[in-house]
């Protein structure tokens, strides 16, 4: 039998606090490997602060500050439950661009783990990237395992 | 034939599997496989729905053709 089956998606990286996982936990290092994917994507980078329209600085646990959103786009994730949410001040930036960001960042890392867990399985993994122009340009990713 | 798994990530997040050239329930023992892992590294995958694909073409990705199905019909000596 073949088929095919479609999932919804939930992030929740692996608690570190009060167990015996550290920051160096592969879904946080592929979380992290996900922002520098959409940094290079977009002439930006990733540090840990973000920036408030007053210019006041909070610090988080990953941010990407690209061209597009110069305050930030800050991720706080919870030590103990690996919780992840957004956090940035929006003031003066279209929520597309905002919500586009947060969007890149999950389908980074989701096929990042889709490829990481295809290999494991040792299947050969290749990527693709596709704009579909008929749907107001949403990318895809595909991913792709031969054995 | 070679087993192919098509992952298609869309920007809503959604996941969608296709698994080609698998013959009886590995498909479905491969995505079980798929969706611990993928929990691992901190990805819950919740399942929408699942699709079988016809006889046929499982058939002809198994590279199982009409020869090789008469072989297997039983025939009055």
């Amino acid at each position: 039998m073949s088929h095919i089956t479609t999932y919804a998606t939930d992030l929740q990286l692996n608690p570190v606090k009060g167990s015996d996982r550290s920051k160096s936990d592969r879904s946080w290092q592929l979380f992290e490997e996900a922002l520098k994917t959409v940094a290079e994507e977009c002439g930006g980078y990733v540090s840990n602060t973000i920036t408030n329209y007053y210019g006041h600085q909070r610090k988080c646990t990953f941010s990407l500050i690209v061209p597009q959103f110069r305050y930030g786009l800050g991720v706080d994730v919870d030590e103990e439950t690996g919780e992840v949410s957004f956090v940035y001040d929006s003031y003066g930036v279209r929520e597309e661009v905002i919500e586009g960001l947060k969007d890149r960042v999950m389908q980074a890392f989701t096929a990042l783990a889709v490829g990481e867990t295809l290999q494991d399985l040792n299947y050969e993994v290749e990527f693709e990237e596709q704009v579909r122009e008929e749907e107001e340009g949403q990318r895809q990713v595909m991913v792709r395992g031969v054995m | 034939m070679a087993q192919k798994i098509e992952v298609e990530i869309t920007s809503e997040g959604r996941l969608k599997m296709e698994f080609i050239g698998f013959a009886g329930d590995e498909c479905y023992d491969e995505a079980e496989r798929i969706e611990g892992m993928l929990a691992e590294l901190g990805i819950r995958a919740k399942v929408l729905q699942t699709e079988r694909k016809p006889g046929g073409q499982i058939e002809a990705e198994l590279g199982i053709d009409d020869k090789d199905q008469a072989s297997k019909i039983p025939t009055e000596e």
